[in-house]
């Protein structure tokens, strides 16, 4: 039997519970709206544990390594996936798992400092053209309309044929000079639309004199779009390093890396084929679960984008 | 619409300009004389003989002066220049090249077109069935593949493994693992089937992205166009369902697609360089790469102006399709 509520316990228990259906200001920030819609996208959630997984892999490899990924070992050359070696050893004898945890970071590596710098760069270029307007606004849209038509992996490949060395910092650079004008289109056009809106007119009325809280307003509407784009920049960088390192044009071996990995085992695909299946493998993996992070934090923080 | 070529066609010399200057700079300023090469591996050189090889190359001119000659050349004379790898002049190199570029290009496009298409609209009419999963699935794994580790594992399995070529019913189902044709073939039908069965697995590797990116895109575009009220007025008019859907849902559905394989071609183009590179299919996505590497200046430089072409020219054009497609935009 209901409990006997006087009508104003009901009234009141009433609207508390319509308040937190409906996600109202009163009781829900928009962070939090975004984590619970995030939190229901199956396919997202996988993907952020599989990259957290992976980047826990390769940040612990020296710890939970079977081998030493260095171990040189000429009479156990090629061996097939088999106990010990679970993926198997290269044509030095190498074990192949411990190469590919360790080639993890390098991957890893080029891929998270590549979507910051790239976010960082692109943010500010892009608030300042949208904040400033007018001849800044055109010389910096010039500038990305120009970048944006050049191609890139031939461009790339050029580069890093061309100058010498072959670290990280050298690809995450290339990457950068060439990569930052997306998340400059986006945030500029956030800036700019952002401006205009009606909610920061509103917000100044209501006494919101601190340009603080207008800044609590524009900067995640800002921001949203800025996380999905270094998200699935994560996943690009990933791929483009490691094509380049496939044509010897990035990370150079002995330094592991997933891309460098495939260059030699094309050579062996009749004899060895264990060689060619794994580092690509892990290449997939990390791009896919990072691009469903991506969908689906871009669905949380904004359902109305299309596409 | 005049003033905007006009305006776009000047962003593009510019470009190509700069482009050209950045390339022909770090060719020549980056280790790796060809003179010295060569006199490294020849014991009987002379002094002199190096000498009058610098000359003849023009090595030892000022930078601006080497670039000046080979844009005089270049743009007046149509001149492509000596390639010094492969010994024969650039124009005849390329125009080859090319031609296999484009066949694996066009190949590749029309595949990922025609079937990204079919299976977008077919996952978007059966939406939340087994089938629209399973081709969702397919669409996220060939966007995150990478294209040289795809290249790979279908030449592992359709090159080297194939264990259903044992039937002998299914031979024709093993395909090279690489290369455009086989040397010695003969007669007609024979050398086009031979290049045939050579084209298929580059075109398929090259064609994924494509087919996946665009079978997403028609999928959402065509639930968007379904949940119209003109496709409903249509239904309700008693026309039957293939109508409804080939000629209402589906001319709507398909138009925004057209600038989005538009700027998707330069993407076909990063793919076709490591393609080329896996299959060894010899077109200028494996001839820049190895012109940079073995620092043949003139292809190389050929190359790039190809790539950079291609790329601004299906990048304007998606910009006329989406003033064709959407009247609202006007570009003056």
């Amino acid at each position: 039997m209901a409990q006997q509520a006087t009508p104003r316990e009901f009234a009141a228990d009433l609207a508390r519970r319509r308040r937190e259906a409906s996600g109202a200001a009163a009781g829900l920030t928009y962070w939090q709206i975004a984590r619970r819609r995030f939190f229901k996208h199956k396919l997202a959630l996988i993907g952020a544990i599989v990259a957290i997984g992976l980047s826990l892999m390769a940040i612990f490899a020296s710890v939970i390594a079977p081998f030493s990924f260095e171990r040189i070992s000429l009479d156990t050359r090629w061996v097939p996936p088999s106990f010990p070696h679970a993926f198997g050893t290269d044509e030095l004898g190498r074990d192949v798992l411990t190469r590919i945890m360790y080639a993890g970071r390098i991957s890893l590596t080029v891929g998270y400092v590549t979507a910051v710098s790239i976010a960082v760069v692109g943010s500010l270029v892009g608030a300042v053209a949208g904040f400033y307007g007018r001849f800044i606004d055109s010389v910096l849209m010039r500038t990305v309309d120009m970048l944006h038509a050049i191609p890139t992996l031939p461009l790339y490949l050029i580069l890093a044929a061309l100058i010498p060395g072959g670290g990280v910092t050298r690809i995450v650079l290339i990457f950068t000079v060439f990569g930052w004008t997306t998340v400059a289109r986006l945030v500029r056009g956030q800036i700019l639309t952002l401006r205009t809106q009606d909610f920061v007119e509103a917000a100044r009325a209501m006494g919101a004199s601190e340009t603080r809280i207008i800044l609590r307003h524009l900067v995640p509407n800002a921001l949203a779009p800025v996380i999905v784009a270094a998200t699935l920049t994560v996943g690009g960088a990933i791929l483009a390093e490691s094509g380049l390192s496939y044509l010897g044009l990035g990370i150079q071996p002995p330094t592991p890396s997933w891309g460098n990995m495939l260059q030699r085992a094309q050579e062996y695909l009749w004899n060895a084929s264990w060689l060619a299946v794994f580092p690509g493998l892990f290449i997939f993996i990390t791009v896919l679960s990072f691009n469903f992070l991506g969908d689906g934090l871009r669905d949380a923080l904004d359902p109305r984008l299309k596409l | 619409m005049q003033r905007f070529l006009f305006r776009r066609a000047v962003q593009t010399v510019i470009i190509l300009a700069g482009l050209s200057v950045l390339m022909f700079t770090l060719l020549v300023v980056t280790p790796g004389d060809p003179v010295e090469l060569l006199a490294a591996s020849d014991p009987n050189i002379q002094p002199e003989d190096i000498k009058g090889l610098r000359e003849y190359y023009g090595l030892d001119d000022p930078l601006y002066l080497r670039y000046k000659k080979w844009l005089t050349a270049t743009v007046f004379h149509g001149d492509l220049g000596y390639s010094r790898t492969y010994g024969q002049p650039v124009r005849k190199l390329i125009g080859d090249r090319l031609k296999n570029t484009v066949t694996l290009l066009t190949a590749a496009f029309g595949i990922a077109l025609v079937l990204g298409v079919i299976v977008g609209i077919y996952s978007a009419l059966h939406q939340y069935s087994l089938s629209d999963y399973t081709i969702t699935i397919f669409s996220f794994a060939g966007l995150a593949m990478p294209v040289f580790w795809q290249a790979i594992v279908f030449i592992l399995l359709f090159a080297v493994w194939a264990p259903w070529a044992q039937i002998p019913a299914l031979a024709w189902l093993k395909f090279p693992a690489g290369g455009m044709m086989t040397p010695g073939v003969a007669g007609g039908a024979a050398t086009i089937f031979d290049r045939l069965h050579h084209l298929i697995l580059p075109t398929l590797v090259l064609g994924t992205h494509g087919m996946a990116s665009w079978a997403r895109y028609t999928r959402s575009s065509m639930l968007e166009v379904v949940r119209q009220d003109y496709v409903r007025t249509a239904r309700a008019k008693g026309n039957p369902e293939r109508v409804v859907v080939n000629k209402h849902a589906m001319r709507n559905a398909l138009i925004p697609l057209i600038t989005l394989v538009a700027l998707s071609i330069p993407g076909i183009l990063n793919g076709a360089v490591l393609t080329e590179t896996v299959f060894s299919w010899p077109g200028m996505g494996l001839l820049l790469f190895q012109a940079v590497l073995g620092h043949d200046h003139a292809v190389a430089m050929a190359a790039l102006l190809f790539f950079a072409l291609l790329t601004i020219s299906f990048n304007i054009l998606a910009d006329i399709a989406y003033a064709i497609v959407d009247p609202r935009i006007r570009y003056d």
